[in-house]
């Protein structure tokens, strides 16, 4: 899986658009309606083509399928050093949402969308830290979890919840061990 | 950072995923807000942090 840009100026949103529109039909939802809040912020950024504001999808290669969807912000933030990228309004396919698909997708996302934002953080968008915007109680217990298992494993310089955010601070120079 | 190190972040992204699934199970997955259908009752938490 890869994150991809999706933007309007070029045919990649409509086609996003499009193929989740397909979906909605398929599970008998209205694109309209599904992920709202979210899906109109991403389509927000797809609109303006700013270079640090990304309107990104997750794409599956081997199913040809875009799986999630989500907005990529680079942006310097008080009591960090370097660059922050932040990750918000993150929402899954309407095949996903409606378990039309294995339930090894799902983890099978999720792994893919938090390893998506690091390649994004070393490249296209550089940032020092990964933040994840955690939009419910349900994330914050999920998360926070996944937070403490990367830590003990010690991949990160510092893995930290604040308020509805869990940040990830990569390591600077020192060598990683292995996991 | 290189190819390596970054290979070794993906693996533990996999564990850490993997092992919370394991220890809070699929529900708990499958009730993060980026699942809309399964959050839309939720109340969320307020963005500034």
């Amino acid at each position: 899986m890869e994150i991809v840009r999706l933007l309007t100026s070029d045919d990649s949103w409509d086609k996003f658009e499009k193929e989740w529109a397909n979906q909605c039909e398929e599970v008998g939802d209205a694109f309209d309606s599904y992920g709202a809040g979210p899906v109109s912020v991403t389509r927000q950024l797809a609109q303006n083509g700013s270079q640090t504001e990304w309107a990104i999808a997750l794409f599956d290669a081997k199913n040809n399928r875009s799986v999630a969807c989500a907005c990529a912000i680079l942006a310097t933030q008080k009591g960090y050093t370097g660059k922050v990228l932040r990750i918000r309004e993150v929402i899954v396919c309407p095949l996903l949402d409606y378990g039309s698909l294995p339930e090894t997708e799902y983890v099978d996302t999720l792994i893919g969308l938090l390893n998506g934002a690091v390649k994004l953080s070393e490249s296209s968008l550089k940032a020092k830290h990964i933040k994840l915007h955690l939009r419910s109680p349900s994330d914050a217990i999920f998360f926070r979890a996944v937070g403490k298992s990367l830590d003990s494993q010690g991949v990160f310089a510092a893995t930290e919840s604040h308020g509805a955010w869990l940040s990830f601070t990569k390591q600077s120079s020192a060598p990683l061990r292995a996991v | 950072m290189s190819t390596i190190e970054q290979e070794l972040i993906f693996e533990a992204i996999r564990n850490a995923v993997e092992a919370t699934v394991l220890e809070l199970g699929i529900d708990a997955l499958r009730s993060l807000s980026m699942f809309p259908s399964s959050t839309i009752s939720e109340i969320e938490i307020p963005i500034a942090a």
